[in-house]
């Protein structure tokens, strides 16, 4: 009888063990930043986050859950977010730089706790130097730039060149950063090729829409040698819509920006829109995840540019395959 | 003569008027002939209906006495929910087109009760709607890939040198010219904005009046937002219209509004839309550098508003002169 | 408070105040005023700051509604719940310093709330401007005022000008009951018996007039009858020929 009671309870427990998921390892990594998870750059973020949780959540032995924190732009808050996610007991934590000394402590708390932690999105000035993040996943502005006027120089193979650098705004980083890159890029090109004549002039255009087509519009008519047209900003679309009205042909002026929305990735399939960095915004979500869970496998954690020409920039070739859906398109 | 003068340079707009033609002519002589080269022709006509409606209905509710700060923020909602709403409901373009128009004008409801019923100056109201408002596009962003089923070509089809939107431009340019400046309404929007007591107590409903010109205000600033998304392709970006607020009050003030209600015309609207717009252009033509550009353009508004009002002064003057009566006072 | 009430026989009354009582937040501001004004009539309307005479001329405008009391006009029981109301009845109010609006033009101020129209759609009217200009000048020569052109803006016309235009409003629209808040205020003496003068016309064109001041000194000459308010009640309603400057300005002080 004992016996009977024994196999049974054993098979039992076996039948058990077979059929459920605990066996499956769990995991639980948060992502805490600097903003609040809304508008079309963060919502992109936070897609790419949710696309590489459900990936590995797909896997039968793991069970992985992802939480995205944010705070309007604080740092006493973020840094309280993240003793709160440490103290949760989570597994692996991504999060934004946005103090070079703040926020030092509370990684190395977290570090300390046997929780690997790596920075997204913003970084320490100083990267691995300034705080002991174990790794780096972002965008770098400059060589973002740097690598994107080397992509659009590289499609006027020979000649001369005239570009025109639209510098969205002179007080803000973003523009400032790209636009030093697409300057130093033709310096060097400049100076590599004395054969042959490159120059460019750099004009404030503004965020909006018209503006930009205005000045834009009223440079090319008075510089019609302009052949390549690079922009800090996200308004490519507009300036090749002037172009078209102008009476210019696709591809006549090389045409590069910054963002990956749905219109101007069509733009780009009818040959208008040369290159476009797409800012990685999908990847700074999906790649820090990937990255928590190589980690817990073992790996050594590395840095990523999400934006390098490597990652970031779209040719007219890969726009001509991207589908509406994909996950490199903003959602706007 | 000296009075027929002072009857033209009386006129709300003319001074800004003349000060446009003689810039125009600067440009054209300082670019060589550029200026006026057909694309660039084309181009401003493009963009000058875009500005000019909304500043027609700034120019408006300025005269009645309030601001609306709102208007970036109301140009992006009503293309942002009419994009939303094609998208997510079964409803047919025009329907989208006409829910989204209603949206701005619900806007100015809210921008004119809130000023009017609970006594908050149209200043602050109308900040906190630009926030408000722009919050709701934010929320609004869609992603789709329908945009040529909408109507566009009635609102911006291509006829060379000029687009539908400036047909659309004039028109609205005419009908509300007309009723400001030939029927009693606009008589009474001026009233209401001269001497809000005086109207009301000549048995003027200055509280309809009002909410009246935020309505109509926000409903060109959605129109003209529609006017802009069509001509991206169909699409908006969330950031669409930002800073637009303060660029129509330039356009306003350069237009001869008075800040203070009661004096502004509709050619007014038209003139200070198409300097903002034109002396962009031109300084680029113009290679002014880039570190110099704002100074510019500050120096161009400032300017334009000091001839404005030497010009007005001078007109009086001309007036003071001829009447003894003046002198008993 | 010593209080004189003499009786006044007069034939046709226009218009009749009874016991109205008017309270601003716990304060009685009006206590049980009543009052008659005769056809033809100009009638001073005296006291001193926060005696009432606002609050009385604002009830009579449709401007603010009277808590107690009644009012008539021509025999029969009115409520005057708005400005259009009064105007309606062809009960006018001038106020001192809202009673135009400057920016605008003479033509255009006569005109606002009436225009003449040439045709409508909807609630909107097209304004007959030819009409509107030939109009007001001829209102504005009925008092004796000749401008050359109807379009100039009110603020280049002096004070005295600018109760000429209003005056000139009010009897353009057949007005039976005018009130003319603080006419002569800031005016200089020439202009002051200009306006007085004006007033004077209005009984000769069958216009009663309710002449607000806190100086006697201008309404007496003009007046057949006045009535002096204090602290809300009404002490003294008088005929001219009962009474003298000495004996009111007594009672006011």
């Amino acid at each position: 009888m004992k016996t009977i009671i024994k196999s049974f309870l054993l098979s039992a427990v076996a039948i058990f063990l077979i059929a459920s998921p605990a066996s499956a390892k769990k995991l639980k990594f948060a992502y805490v930043m600097h903003d609040l998870p809304e508008g079309i750059f963060w919502n992109t973020v936070y897609d790419g986050m949710k696309k590489a949780c459900a990936d590995l959540d797909s896997m039968d032995h793991l069970e992985v859950e992802c939480e995205m924190v944010g705070t309007p732009y604080n740092v006493v808050n973020q840094v309280n977010n993240l003793r709160a996610v440490i103290g949760s007991g989570v597994d692996g934590i991504v999060s934004t730089i946005i103090d070079d000394e703040k926020m030092d402590a509370v990684f190395q708390e977290a570090l300390d706790r046997g929780i690997p932690i790596i920075s997204a999105n913003t970084d320490d000035a100083k990267g691995s130097d300034g705080n002991p993040r174990l790794a780096y996943v972002g965008s770098n502005l400059y060589n973002a730039g740097y690598d994107l006027c080397v992509a659009a120089v590289a499609l006027v193979p020979e000649g001369p060149i005239h570009a025109l650098l639209g510098h969205n705004d002179v007080t803000q980083n973003f523009a400032i950063q790209r636009n030093a890159g697409h300057e130093d890029c033709l310096k060097d090109f400049a100076a590599a090729n004395p054969d042959r004549e490159v120059t460019w002039e750099v004009v404030e255009i503004t965020m909006d829409g018209p503006t930009i087509q205005s000045r834009v519009g009223a440079y090319i008519l008075s510089e019609p040698k302009t052949n390549i047209y690079l922009e800090t900003g996200i308004w490519h679309l507009h300036v090749s819509q002037t172009l078209e009205e102008m009476g210019k042909q696709p591809g006549e002026i090389i045409l590069a920006g910054y963002g990956a929305y749905s219109s101007l990735i069509s733009r780009m399939k009818e040959g208008w829109v040369q290159l476009t960095n797409d800012q990685g915004a999908w990847l700074q979500g999906y790649l820090p995840i990937i990255q928590l869970y190589l980690i817990d496998m073992g790996f050594q954690p590395f840095d990523v540019q999400t934006d390098s020409a490597l990652n970031g920039v779209i040719t007219e070739e890969i726009a001509r395959d991207l589908d509406v859906e994909s996950p490199r398109i903003w959602k706007m | 003569m000296k009075l027929l003068l002072k009857k033209i340079i009386d006129t709300p707009g003319i001074s800004a008027l003349i000060i446009l033609i003689l810039i125009l002519l600067a440009f054209q002589i300082y670019t060589g002939g550029l200026f006026f080269n057909p694309y660039n022709i084309e181009l401003i006509l493009t963009i000058w209906p875009e500005l000019g409606i909304v500043v027609i209905g700034v120019v408006i509710l300025m005269i009645a006495r309030e601001f609306d700060l709102s208007v970036g923020s109301t140009f992006a909602l009503s293309p942002m929910l009419m994009q939303y709403l094609f998208a997510h409901t079964p409803l047919n373009p025009w329907s989208t087109i006409f829910l989204g128009l209603a949206a701005a004008a619900l806007v100015g409801l809210v921008n004119g009760m809130l000023t009017i019923y609970k006594r908050i100056p149209s200043f602050i109201v109308t900040l906190g709607m630009l926030f408000i408002v722009r919050s709701i596009v934010v929320a609004l962003v869609t992603r789709h890939d329908k945009a040529d089923e909408f109507p566009m070509d009635f609102f911006i089809y291509d006829f060379g040198l000029i687009r539908a939107s400036f047909i659309w431009f004039i028109g609205i340019t005419l009908i509300l010219g007309y009723v400001l400046h030939r029927t009693n309404f606009g008589n009474w929007i001026y009233a209401t904005g001269g001497q809000t007591e005086a109207a009301q107590n000549m048995g003027i409903p200055v509280n309809k009046v009002k909410i009246g010109c935020f309505m109509l205000c926000s409903v060109l600033s959605g129109f003209a937002g529609i006017i802009q998304s069509f001509r991206a392709g169909g699409f908006v970006l969330p950031n669409l219209g930002t800073g637009m607020e303060l660029e129509v009050i330039a356009a306003a003030v350069v237009g001869g509004t008075a800040l203070f209600g009661g004096y502004g015309s509709v050619l007014g609207a038209l003139v200070g839309a198409l300097l903002i717009r034109t002396i962009d252009n031109g300084f680029i033509m113009s290679r002014v550098p880039i570190e110099y550009f704002r100074t510019a353009l500050g120096l161009m508004i400032i300017g334009a508003v000091l001839v404005n009002t030497d010009l007005q002064r001078w007109a009086q003057g001309i007036r003071a002169g001829n009447n003894s009566d003046k002198k008993d006072t | 408070m010593s209080s004189i009430s003499k009786n006044n026989n007069n034939s046709s009354v226009i218009m009749e105040g009874k016991n109205l009582n008017k309270w601003y937040k716990g304060i009685h501001a009006l206590k049980n005023v009543s009052f008659e004004l005769g056809e033809k009539e100009v009638v001073g309307l005296v006291g001193d700051n926060g005696a009432g005479k606002s609050t009385l001329i604002k009830i009579l405008s449709g401007a603010h509604r009277q808590d107690e009391g009644q009012i008539f006009f021509q025999g029969n029981e009115v409520s005057l719940s708005s400005p259009r109301d009064s105007m309606n009845l062809g009960i006018e109010t001038i106020y001192q310093y809202t009673a135009l609006v400057p920016q605008m033009s003479i033509a255009r101020n006569i005109f606002i709330g009436r225009e003449p129209v040439l045709f409508r759609l909807g609630p909107i009217a097209y304004i007959d401007y030819k009409k509107m200009g030939i109009e007001a000048l001829e209102a504005l020569r009925n008092v004796g005022f000749e401008l050359r052109s109807p379009d100039t803006p009110i603020d280049e016309l002096s004070g005295g000008e600018r109760q000429g235009v209003t005056i000139a409003r009010a009897m353009y629209f057949k007005t039976k009951v005018m009130i003319l808040d603080e006419p002569t205020n800031h005016l200089s003496i020439k202009e002051t018996n200009k306006v007085l003068g004006w007033v004077e016309d209005l009984k000769h064109q069958g216009i009663t007039a309710i002449f607000i001041t806190h100086n006697l000194h201008h309404v007496y000459p003009i007046a057949d009858k006045l009535i002096v308010l204090s602290r809300g009640e009404k002490i003294a309603d008088i005929k001219k020929e009962d009474t003298s400057i000495e004996e009111l300005t007594n009672l006011i002080v």
